[in-house]
């Protein structure tokens, strides 16, 4: 049995990481199916009832323009979801091939990808895409997704660059060396995996933070852009009434807090499955 | 025997765990009379340093600690910080393995030995510095009175124990306990340090308690010996009775298990199946019956009690014990030998065998960096400096010396297969300094490694059955065979097929070497360059593996390169050696010729220091001690690199002496002793023949003697 098919096996024994990972797909059919079942579409304005608490007719309630809260949220969740969890892949990648690079090559290809790093690091993300994102406008919104990815992997690349240093002097990845095995797949096979810990937590933690960062984008007016939403600009819209009003702000919320939760609880399984040193071990 | 100075009555230590209490001492007996050394033995994990902490009131709070102990008389466990403070140090001494932290680096070696005198005793400061002085002088520091103003970082690690023996001795002890006191020390500086303690203790006048796991160590400086085993002595003895007639089986076993240098190649060492029992899961019964080839239905039913042997003095724990003598049950021995059908070679075969590897002139520099803003070189390390050697197919050349004599370095600028700063890598026909990246692959699949350490050389993340595989898929084994061979390489080295899914962390230190070499065998290599393959081993397990890699080389025609600091290792394991010093080979030769008749002055000094496990020799055989540590690698010498520690050369006359400083010796077998001189000896080169040395001195004296 190889490598995968064994974490496979020890994460499918974390009753709780397959929870998380129900709960994920369940949030995406969800997403993906609801606008399907409700009459109302996230555009359309209900212009008999505004502000109007969950009712059979508006299942969580109207906003203050009359719109669907469930036909929003679930349009949100749409977005958000992939959002978030393609730049926690898509940065933590970005991180983990400059960090390890440069950390294993050393030479050139340390000093151009450090070079990368800390010029990223210096340009202030929120202003570069304040610029560039109106001129996306008009082109799909997983460019949005690019953007974010680009502006969040450095710090991560510089603990990843750190980390590849000192498990390059480990005796096994000498042992790897001398046995003939080519860079790459040393990188792949034994310094990355020998962090996954660290890239799994990095991975969950950035996809709330991309739902978030999203969010703050499009309150800027610079992310998602009305009539479309997300679950970011939803909470935005909804925090001024989140006590007289709490529907408008509440449902968007707990699809947000779900989702993170159950991502980490999923990446805990998945760092508690390719951690050998882990409780995931054999049942007698 | 008046009233013992150390009197322990039913010792028992219990530390809490997370898989529930770990018994790491299950009672044990202990007495130590005045001036009288007794020794502990014990592979890691018996419990033998833990019954020193507990003795010191070390142990953390959370531990249970039962039982007596009677100093003089005196009360010793359950005492409180305060009452201890005023024993530590005064009464009873400790010298630990560590000396670097040991010591705290803030403080000057004075002032700490002062610090230990004017604890316990009241004079000033200045009288205390005079007597800390005078300690280091005792213990053999040369210029005392310099070196005690030096901070422990200063002091290489044989003068820091020396430091610490000072300290111990300090306030004239009754008890010193000495915890594996020479363990991460060269031989050579072992051998200063325990002429240095057996001085400090008969000076004191002090009872000694030596913890080891080297049998080597007791034989030559115990009177008495427990041996322990998961938590309990299960043999006591006078050191005479125990190595010359041991009535427990895991002694025999152990004393079976050490390499000696007195043995030759190709003598099997005795393995102990299996490993030490889990302390939170003992078997009921004797704790070591199910690794013992006697063990029957009385054994795994009831420990045995410590029990006499026809004689007051000798106490084993064995059901079997009268039965056994000799180390043998009724006339069978008790641990059947191996045979590994490995013969020492014949120089004349040598000749015509393939050269595998042939090293000429080899040299590596490290450059010493300072500053870390602007670093600059300011000094550079020669780390090897000219080393030449040859290995031919099937043979095992033996690289051996102290640490920082250049032997590892030598093996990674072999493996890095790039062209060397200086001289000539030759694998297989193929020059390092100009392989292509075809050729260099077709090196690394004939040309294996295994580390010393296998807990770093496995990577953790993996399991072994992709560990094994790795070599395979990257040397393109199509998957449907890799599966089958990995299958194969672990019944060859003795693990079992359904381990395949297991992480290396489930295995024991013996079993991840096990792996290691398993993986370096996967593609069927010419050579295998093994570094220390069993230093980080237990004895016992280390057995297994030397016959484990005997039997590999006997079956399938390898090389090997073994590089090690244990000379007995490589007197049972290598047909030619090679004696390093200071980067350069000093001697070289069939084992059993520079074993039995070394040569140069450093290989007999480093012969020399090498305790054998057995008292009557070490008793009675002459020991040459070098002075001084290891000089500096960083200075290029101009003659001979040992000439400052030379005992040869300081009885000679000055022109004579001249020469080692001011001309560098060759590698050379020319004049010879008279008995080896033979046509062969005049190889045209002098690292080719069966025995060569580098010393001008050394071929005149040994004729002139």
């Amino acid at each position: 049995m190889s490598r995968w098919a064994l974490i496979w096996r020890r994460f499918r024994r974390n009753k709780v990481a397959i929870g998380g990972l129900i709960v994920i797909g369940v949030l995406f059919v969800l997403a993906f199916l609801g606008p399907l079942v409700t009459p109302w579409s996230y555009e359309q304005i209900d212009g008999t009832s505004f502000l109007k608490p969950p009712s059979p007719k508006h299942w969580f309630g109207t906003s203050q323009i009359g719109q669907d809260i469930f036909a929003q949220t679930m349009r949100g969740l749409q977005k958000s979801m992939i959002i978030g969890l393609l730049v926690g892949v898509i940065s933590t990648s970005l991180a983990a091939f400059f960090g390890a690079t440069a950390g294993y090559f050393r030479g050139t290809v340390e000093r151009v990808n450090l070079f990368v790093i800390s010029l990223l690091l210096v340009v202030p993300d929120f202003l570069i895409i304040a610029i560039i994102s109106p001129r996306l406008r008009d082109s799909s919104w997983l460019w949005l997704v690019l953007l974010i990815s680009i502006f969040t992997w450095m710090l991560t690349a510089m603990v990843i660059y750190n980390l590849t240093l000192s498990l390059k002097q480990r005796e096994f990845v000498t042992a790897a060396r001398f046995m003939g095995v080519p860079a790459r797949q040393i990188i792949t096979r034994h310094i990355l995996p020998n962090m996954a810990s660290f890239l799994i937590i990095d991975a969950t933690l950035s996809v709330g933070a991309a739902v978030l960062l999203e969010s703050g984008l499009s309150y800027f007016g610079f992310g998602v852009q009305p009539p479309d939403v997300s679950l970011g600009t939803l909470i935005a819209d909804g925090t001024g009434s989140a006590l007289t009003y709490p529907w408008v702000f509440l449902f968007a919320g707990a699809f947000l807090v779900i989702l993170v939760l159950a991502v980490s609880v999923v990446g805990d399984g998945l760092r508690d499955a390719v951690d050998p040193q882990s409780q995931a071990k054999a049942e007698l | 025997m008046s009233a013992p100075l150390l009197s322990v009555r039913d010792l028992r230590v219990t530390f809490p765990s997370e898989a529930g209490a770990v018994p790491a001492v299950r009672g044990v007996d202990l007495e130590v009379g005045h001036g009288e050394v007794v020794g502990i033995v014990g592979e890691s994990g018996s419990g033998k340093s833990t019954v020193a902490l507990a003795l010191m009131g070390l142990l953390h709070s959370s531990t249970r600690v039962e039982g007596q102990a009677l100093l003089d008389g005196e009360p010793l466990l359950g005492l409180d910080d305060a009452a201890l403070s005023k024993i530590r140090g005064k009464k009873v001494a400790m010298v630990f393995q560590d000396p670097l932290s040991a010591f705290t680096p803030v403080y000057t070696i004075g002032q700490q030995i002062a610090e230990a005198i004017t604890v316990h005793q009241n004079i000033s400061k200045s009288a205390a510095m005079t007597r800390a002085t005078e300690l280091l002088d005792l213990v053999g520091i040369p210029e005392p009175d310099k070196r005690v103003r030096n901070f422990p970082h200063e002091f290489s690690g044989g003068m820091r124990q020396r430091a610490m023996i000072a300290m111990a001795i300090a306030n004239d002890p009754d008890l010193i306990i000495a915890d594996e006191p020479t363990t991460a020390l060269d031989v050579t500086v072992q051998a200063q340090i325990l002429d240095v303690l057996d001085r400090a203790r008969r000076e004191s006048g002090a009872g000694l308690l030596l913890i080891t796991h080297d049998l080597g160590i007791v034989a030559g400086t115990c009177d008495r010996v427990a041996v322990m085993y998961a938590g309990r002595i299960v043999e006591s003895a006078s050191a005479d009775q125990l190595y010359a007639d041991p009535r427990m089986p895991y002694t025999i076993g152990l004393l079976g298990a050490v390499p000696r240098l007195d043995a030759r190649l190709g003598d099997p060492l005795v393995p102990i199946e299996g490993t030490p029992p889990a302390m939170t899961d003992l078997p009921t019964g004797c704790a070591f019956s199910p690794r013992c080839p006697l063990a029957d239905e009385p054994c795994r039913d009831n420990e045995p009690a410590l029990t006499t042997i026809n004689g007051a003095d000798h106490l084993a724990a064995c059901v079997h014990s009268s039965d056994i003598s000799n180390g043998t049950l009724s006339g069978e021995p008790v641990f059947a030998l191996p045979d590994l059908g490995l013969r020492p070679r014949n120089q004349i075969h040598r000749e015509s065998e393939p050269v595998v590897l042939d090293v000429e002139g080899l040299e590596r520099e490290y450059p010493v960096r300072k500053g870390a803003v602007l670093p600059r070189r300011v000094g550079t390390v020669y780390a090897v400096d000219g080393v030449s050697f040859d290995v031919r197919h099937g043979e095992a050349l033996a690289l051996v010396g102290e640490s920082g004599c250049g032997k590892t370095s030598t093996i990674t600028e072999i493996l890095e297969l790039r062209a060397p700063k200086a001289g000539r890598v030759v694998i297989l026909g193929h020059d390092t300094a100009e392989v292509g990246r075809n050729q260099s692959r077709e090196i690394r699949r004939n040309v294996s490694v295994v580390f010393q350490d296998p807990v770093a050389s496995l990577d953790p993340r993996l399991p072994i059955g992709d560990v094994l595989a790795e070599p395979l898929i990257t040397h393109g084994m199509p998957r449907e065979q890799r599966r089958e061979r990995v299958l194969e390489l672990m019944r060859l080295v003795g693990l079992d097929a359904d381990q395949i899914d297991r992480y290396p962390s489930e295995f024991s230190g013996g079993q991840r070497q096990r792996i290691a070499i398993a993986r370096a065998l996967a593609l069927e290599p010419q050579l295998i360059v093994l570094d220390e393959p069993v230093s980080a081993l237990d004895v016992s397990i280390q057995a297994g593996i030397l016959n484990l890699l005997a039997d590999l080389r006997a079956r399938l025609g390898l090389a090997y390169i073994i590089v090690s600091h244990d000379l007995a290792v490589v007197r049972q394991s290598a047909d030619r050696v090679a004696v390093m010093y200071l980067g350069r080979i000093v001697e070289i030769g069939d084992t059993d010729r520079v074993f039995t008749e070394p040569w140069h002055p450093y290989t007999k000094a480093l012969l020399s220091a090498v305790p054998v496990p057995d008292p009557q020799i070490e008793r009675t055989r002459e020991r040459i001690l070098l002075s001084g540590d290891l000089p500096s690698p960083t200075v290029q010498h101009t003659g001979c690199r040992f000439a400052s520690r030379c005992f040869l050369r300081a009885t000679l006359p000055a022109e004579a002496a001249e020469l080692c400083t001011q001309s560098d010796p060759a590698l050379t077998s020319q004049g010879g002793s008279p008995s080896t001189e033979s046509a062969l000896t005049k190889g045209p080169k002098g690292y080719k023949a069966p025995h060569a040395a580098a010393c001008f001195h050394v071929f005149s004296s040994a004729q002139g003697s």
